[in-house]
Formats: C-alpha cells, structure tokens, sequence
C-alpha cells in the first residue's frame, strides 16, 4: 500500500514492527522480503514517485575536500532512490576484498566473502543479469577474446550489466502495492531517530514534509538504508539523546567515506592487439547478458606489490571517417528532408567505406551492434577505476547551514592517501609488464600518476559511489555497525546500504548493497520470529 | 671462459630504426639510475642481453625478443620517461649511449 504523508493529518503517529528509512536498493530488497509475513513494515521515503525538485534540493551539502560532484546529483531521492539513474554494472566484491590485508589500513570485514554467496545468488536475479559466474573464460566468444594474463599478475574482471538497468522502483512498485503487511510511506522527510534514555533502544522516528505535515512513527526495529552519504547523516541528526548522534559514540558516523576513482591514467601505444582488444573495448551480449570486460590487478599481485585493488577499461579510438556512420547521416537526413551537414565529407567516406557501411546495415544485430573500425595507430586510453584506502580522516560531516526542513546539511571532504597513489603507480608497472609479455605493445604512465606524491588531478571524480560511512566491523572502536549491520550499542537500529562497506574493492556496489540487503533480511525474519 | 669485455663486442646498430631516439631514451634511463654504469656493468647485469648482441644476426633479433619477455615476466621493468619498457630494452638503449 503507498501513503502520501502529505495527504495525512498532521500529528499522525503510525506504529510498524518495522520501519525502513528510504527506498533505494536496499530499502525495497528488505521490504520485498517480507510481503506477506506477519510483520507490519513502513518504508519511510523522502520523494514521491518522481523527482522533484524541491526534494532533491534536500541533498545539497558542501565539498571542502577534493572536488566533487554537486551533491545533490549524485543521489536520487523519490521512490526507487539511485536506481533510478543506476549505469547497472555489476560484478561481486572478491574474497580479498573482505580480508584482513597488513598493507591496508583499517581494512577486513567481519564476515567472509562465503557468507555472502547465497545472497550474491539472489541479488543477480533482483538486479536482472546472467548467472553467477564470472570467469573470463566462460565469457569470451569468437570476436571478442581476452588476454591471456599470467594469474598472478593481471585478470580479465567480467562485469555484467542490467541492461535496461533495473530501477527497483518501476520494477518492483507492484510487490508491495499489493501487500497487505507493508506501507510504503510517500513526501515523508526523517527528522531524527528517537530512542530510550539511555540512546540503546531506537522507539520510531520523527517526520515531516516539506508542506508542513509533521508525523511520528513508533518501531520496534528501524533501518537506515538512505545511502552513503544520508545515512550517516541521518545519525548524526538523531541527536535528541546523545549530541554527537545514535551510533557515533566513537565519533565514527561519517568517517572512512570512499568512492571508486575515476580517471584516466595511462595509454597503450598497441602494436599488436590480436583479437581481443574487440573483448576489451566493446559490451557485448553472451547468452543473453550484456557484458563488459575490464583489466585488473589480480588478488595475487595486489598482495605480492602490497596494493589496493585496480582496474580500467580500454578506450579504443575509432576511425573517424568510417562508412557507416556516413550512412547513417546521409540516411537521416534524407528522411528528414534536410540538407546532411558534411555532404561532401560523407559521401566521401561512404565510398571510401562501402566495406563497413555494408557491415553495419547488414552484419549487424541487437545482440551484435555496430562498432566503428578501430583505429589502432592512435594508444588506447586506460580509463582507470580505483579501490581507496579506508581514511578516517575522508568523511561527511554535519555543517551549520540548514535545508528546507530545519535540518543540518552535510559537507563532503574527499581525501586520499599515500597508498591510493603508490598502488596506482605499482599497478600500472604490472599491466605495462604483462602487455609487454603479451608482445601487445608498449603501456605509457599520464605524467602525473609517476609524480611521487599523494596529488591528484581535478579530473579524478568518483562514480557516485558513497561506501564506508558506517563502517561494519565487531569492534565498536572501529566500526558503526556489526556484522549483522545494527548499530552497535543499540538493540533495534540497522544501517543497509553501502554506507557499512568496510572496504570497497573495486567494482560498482550495486550488486553488494542487494547481497547485504536479502543478508540483513534473513537475520530480521530470525529476529521477528518469521524466517 | 670469461664473456669478453665489451669493447670488443661491436654494438648492433640495426637494432635500432631510429637511434637517435633509442640515445634518448638511453640517456634518459642513465639518469633515472641511481649511479653511473658503464657498458661492462650494464652487460654484467644482463647476460640475456649480452648474448643476444654477441650472437649473429640470425639469431640476435629472436634471442633479444625472448630477453625483453622473460623480463617481463619476472617484472624486471624499468619505467623511462612514463614508458615502461623491459630491463633489456632500457639497457640496450644505454648501451646505444655508451656505445
């Protein structure tokens, strides 16, 4: 059932078994798992079913550290959450990426990588891609191979994409729109988390929306699913009882924010790419699941050169006078009516390049499509996507300057360390040294990635992935939450999402953050009495 | 039998389509290290290399190939200018500066 608070009296206090605090990803996963149990859910969502603006405003904060996306793009907040705009890359998080590694500061998580599997299992459907293999082996067909790397040194990381990506608001509205247990609670705004006396027992929580409505909820179990950057925020507004917020009792909520780099680093001068730069450069379908490849240092070689984890992706430069795309220019202008506006240039090329003009009106498929010729005289650029090292010191923070609703706004400060950069460097010594071995080419560092110190450019952005802030770990002193992702020091208040990534490997969260949502699921059934 | 110095060694200039550039990259890589070498400390440290460039013709080109791989296999790089270039290559193209 979906309820507009909006339409609500003010003062209203609804009562749930459960309350769920947004519904992105991970809010949806949990609320889906328990239609039909004898478990009364709200989920409390800040937007209406589309975006709006006045609400997306709500996001705004500051960057004062390395720049950054505004911060109220990077999110969105109506029913759904980030999936709404989600590129849908997918891979799981590696074994490694959970342990304990003695060059990784603050680094291992509390549960094994086994623990998760299952859920990865399930994830995959929900997120609506291919199996649950990710061998590159399994994935190569006869256009598109990969290098044969040396195992200890580089890997091909398959990542498979949710194409169209599944935005869990569209997809999976009807599921609770039918059940009778769940209400999903529409325009309402969390004020604050309430609690007991002694901040141990979260009791509901305060709303209200941005006409002025104002509504209680009472919970017997609450979870923060907001996301990276409004989770913590959201804790640390819960301030009634304690001032520093629920949770930060060691001024953690917040703390060790990381993102994924983004930037290019380095070229590939190929002189002999074989087949398989087509494997590298291009997505393409393989039993019906689109996927991408990309190169990465493998869990071998990030503990042999004491490294965080790496990848890139090639970008392949294409001819620019292919016949094709001359084609289809002269083709669209001619349905239009209208003059093309590189007549000569086009018909020159489509003469010139009658071969792949015939290729992609004929040789081509949804399944196959076009690419343009490469053209390899020009280097590859290595389009780079990092891990970062876990730093208290990177975080949000609540300022002084206040939203629409009264509330504090949040500010970002992006840092790096020393190990950040020194493993891009030692990175890219390994994929210069296995294109080398391959008799590929020769690999070309950007200048500024050889510079020895912890800079980086204002290019380096993110992929608005928000990870870290409430830090899973079975040690209050180095973590918000526990491997059951509740708060530690309260009995009833989770965080979902991928504000708990204690470390975040380098692939895209989505996949992870469903995982640990049907996780998080699973261990509430158990706690309510319903598994 | 001790390898003879290398004076004695003639210095394969077909290596090289462009040896001005091969010197470059020479000079570069000698000031990248952190003391001066000369060619019998370069050859000393590379007996792959030394033997690609006392054999024949025939075989040198095939014999520095398999040097540069097995270089890069074991991670034996050096990085000139951003290129990351295997051991031998660097030190081929310091030897084309000593030479």
């Amino acid at each position: 059932m979906f309820l507009d608070l909006r339409q609500m009296p003010t003062g209203t206090t609804l009562d749930a078994d459960l309350c769920i605090i947004g519904a992105g990803a991970a809010g949806i996963t949990i609320a889906r798992q328990f239609v039909g149990r004898p478990v009364g859910v709200i989920v409390v969502e800040s937007g209406g079913l589309d975006l709006d603006e006045a609400t997306q405003a709500l996001y705004q904060g500051r960057i004062v550290g390395h720049p950054y996306f505004d911060l109220d793009i990077t999110r969105l907040r109506y029913f759904g959450g980030s999936t709404n705009h989600w590129g849908g890359w997918c891979a799981p998080l590696h074994e490694l990426d959970f342990a304990v590694r003695d060059w990784v500061p603050h680094s291992g998580w509390p549960v094994p990588r086994a623990d998760l599997d299952s859920y990865y299992t399930t994830a995959q459907t929900l997120v609506e891609i291919g199996p649950p293999t990710y061998d590159p082996r399994e994935w190569q067909d006869a256009k598109h191979r990969f290098p044969d790397f040396l195992p200890d040194q580089m890997v091909t990381q398959i990542m498979q994409l949710s194409e169209p990506a599944t935005h869990f608001g569209e997809r999976y509205r009807a599921d609770l729109e039918k059940a009778d247990n769940v209400r999903v609670l529409l325009n309402a705004n969390a004020l604050g988390i309430d609690s007991n006396d002694t901040a141990t027992v979260a009791t509901g929580l305060r709303l209200a929306t941005l006409t002025g409505i104002s509504a209680n909820v009472r919970a017997k179990v609450v979870v923060v699913a907001c996301g990276g950057i409004e989770s913590p925020r959201v804790l640390l507004l819960s301030n009634t009882v304690v001032p520093a917020g629920l949770g930060n009792a060691n001024d953690l909520v917040g703390r060790f924010f990381m993102e994924h780099p983004h930037i290019v680093t380095g070229s590939l001068l190929a002189t002999d790419a074989g087949p398989w730069h087509h494997g590298l450069s291009e997505r393409f379908y393989k039993n019906g699941t689109l996927i991408q490849a990309v190169i990465a240092t493998s869990p071998a070689a990030q503990q042999a050169q004491r490294t965080l984890g790496y990848s890139a992706n090639f970008e392949t430069p294409v001819v620019g006078n292919a016949g094709y795309p001359a084609y289809r220019h002269l083709r669209d202008a001619i349905a239009d009516g209208t003059m093309p506006d590189h007549l000569a240039q086009d018909v020159w090329n489509l003469v010139t390049g009658l071969s792949d003009a015939a290729h992609g009106i004929f040789g081509t498929s949804p399944q196959d499509p076009y690419h343009p010729p490469y053209d390899l005289s020009r280097p590859i650029r290595l389009f780079t996507r990092l891990e970062q090292c876990p730093n208290p010191d990177s975080r949000v923070m609540l300022i002084a300057e206040r939203d629409a609703l009264g509330l504090n706004r949040i500010a970002l400060d992006w840092r790096f360390t020393e190990l950040d950069k020194q493993s891009l460097r030692r990175s890219q010594a390994l994929i210069g040294a296995e294109f080398g071995r391959l008799g590929v080419g020769r690999f070309k560092y950007d200048d500024w990635v050889l510079a020895d110190d912890t800079s980086w450019p204002d290019e380096l952005l993110g992929g608005h992935h928000h990870m870290g802030t409430c830090r899973m770990s079975d040690d209050p002193k180095s973590g918000v939450v526990d491997r059951d992702c509740r708060v530690h020091g309260m009995d009833n208040l989770y965080v979902a999402g991928s504000a708990v990534y204690p470390t975040s490997g380098y692939v895209n969260p989505t996949l992870t953050v469903v995982t640990l949502a049907l996780r998080l699921a699973d261990h509430l059934k158990t706690r309510f009495g319903v598994a | 039998m001790a390898r003879p110095a290398w004076p004695a060694l003639p210095f394969p200039r077909d290596f090289f389509p462009d040896l001005a550039s091969a010197r470059r990259i020479g000079r570069r890589y000698l000031a990248s290290l952190p003391s001066s070498l000369d060619k019998n400390a370069i050859l000393g440290a590379s007996p792959a290399l030394a033997k690609a460039i006392e054999a024949s013709p025939q075989v040198r080109a095939a014999l520095l190939r398999r040097s540069v791989a097995e270089d890069f296999r074991r991670g034996d790089i050096a990085i000139v200018d951003g290129w990351v270039l295997s051991a031998s290559e660097a030190r081929l193209c310091a030897l084309a500066v000593l030479d």
